[in-house]
């Protein structure tokens, strides 16, 4: 102790002599082993067998730990993987369907438009749109408040393919030689628009008699987003 | 020799452990492939059922008996039918009722729904035949267009409509339509 505390004293002032003395005064301390543990440990190993064996069955206990480990993650990889891919799955499922019941509604509220009074055909036809009432209705701005969309089109066959500003507006005055027939328009800037096939018919005259000229059309109604972005 | 065992013992958990996960990611991979393919079911389509119910309405260019009665698409497709068993029927200007009706479907649908690779749908079939309300009697066709490839569609939507015929021996003639999306 007093060596000890003589060198830590020391070593502050000049330590490599003070090392010298330290290690020539207790060398196996210093070292960190001293004569008397190595002969402890020879009279030890023979005459306790568990020394040696303990340490076998450690190791192969830790392989039997490791192996359960590697086990454990390879199961539970597993099951993550199966779970991800079920969930993906159901939940892409489940999306396709809410996308297709919005659309199907949608669609049949645009549908029973062309079923209202104010736009069916008179000969009882269901899907079908009578032109000639259609064309009464335009620029009446009180429609705006009647019907829930934030637009309402229908374009005639003759306007099939072509781009928007290529669209013959409908008016009294070339009407039916046109494409685009605007009910109204409240020309909001979000806006998604569904469309939906129709009978578009007018009456026609030839020979001295009138008949119904039907012709495939478009109905689109617009939505306004208001919780767009 | 304890060594050996060690490192061979080890190298076989390793093993182990490789081939769980190869097996399970493949597993999953069979899986995936097994159910995108599962589903041959076709969705009905609101838009190609309003589309085929406006499209019989439609007035040809076809009158039978005078000018301007002109048959619709559905009277047409009837008139083919009657074409079909014998009694020859044509339009005033002496087409084929067979002719005009064809003609104008493949006009109303390429200008309705063109097909294209770079359009929204890529092929088409449609097809009209006469079904006999006696079981044992097969289905006649009376129509049938194809345009495009049903190969590596995105989705296949589909839609019929029943047209009634009263007076063709109590049966229907049904006509469906199909679509494959790009």
């Amino acid at each position: 102790m007093d060596v000890n505390f003589i060198t830590i004293h020391k070593m502050k002032k000049t330590k490599k002599g003070d090392l010298k003395i330290q290690v020539l005064k207790n060398p196996a301390g210093f070292l960190g082993l001293s004569s008397s543990k190595l002969a402890d440990l020879k009279i030890q190993a023979p005459t306790n067998l568990r020394f040696l064996g303990a340490s076998i069955f450690n190791k192969k206990g830790d392989l039997k730990i490791q192996e359960m480990a590697f086990m454990l993650l390879g199961v539970f990889l597993f099951f993550i993987l199966v779970g991800l891919f079920v969930l993906s799955i159901a939940y892409s499922n489940i999306r396709d369907e809410a996308t297709r019941i919005a659309e199907e509604r949608t669609l049949s509220a645009v549908t029973s438009i062309s079923d209202s009074p104010e736009l069916s055909c008179v000969a009882s036809k269901s899907n079908c749109i009578d032109g000639d009432k259609l064309v009464g209705m335009l620029n009446k701005t009180s429609y705006q408040q009647f019907w829930p969309f934030s637009s309402l089109k229908v374009i005639k066959y003759s306007g099939f393919g072509k781009k928007g500003k290529e669209l013959i507006t409908c008016t009294f005055a070339n009407y039916p030689d046109c494409d685009v027939l605007v009910v109204y328009d409240k020309k909001v800037s979000n806006e998604r628009t569904i469309g939906s096939f129709i009978a578009f018919c007018r009456k026609e005259f030839e020979n001295g008699y009138t008949y119904d000229k039907c012709e495939v059309g478009r109905i689109l109604a617009g939505t306004e987003l208001k919780n767009a972005g | 020799m304890l060594d050996r065992k060690l490192r061979k013992g080890q190298h076989e958990i390793v093993g182990f452990v490789l081939i769980v996960l190869l097996v399970s990611v493949i597993g999953v991979v069979f899986l995936s492939i097994a159910l995108n393919k599962g589903s041959t079911i076709e969705p009905r389509s609101a838009e190609i059922s309003n589309f085929l119910s406006s499209m019989m309405y439609t007035t040809t260019d076809c009158a039978i008996n005078y000018v301007p009665q002109y048959r619709d698409m559905q009277d047409l497709i009837k008139e083919c039918y009657k074409d079909s068993l014998g009694n020859k029927r044509s339009c005033l200007d002496g087409r084929n009722v067979c002719r005009v009706l064809e003609e104008n479907l493949i006009n109303l649908i390429d200008k309705s729904m063109p097909v294209g690779e770079e359009a929204v749908q890529k092929a088409y079939n449609f097809a009209a035949f006469y079904s006999s309300r006696q079981e044992t009697i097969p289905d006649e066709s009376i129509i049938n267009l194809n345009k495009g490839s049903f190969k590596n569609c995105s989705s296949v939507a589909g839609s019929g409509h029943s047209l009634p015929v009263s007076s063709l021996g109590g049966g229907t003639i049904d006509v469906k339509l199909s679509i494959c999306k790009n």
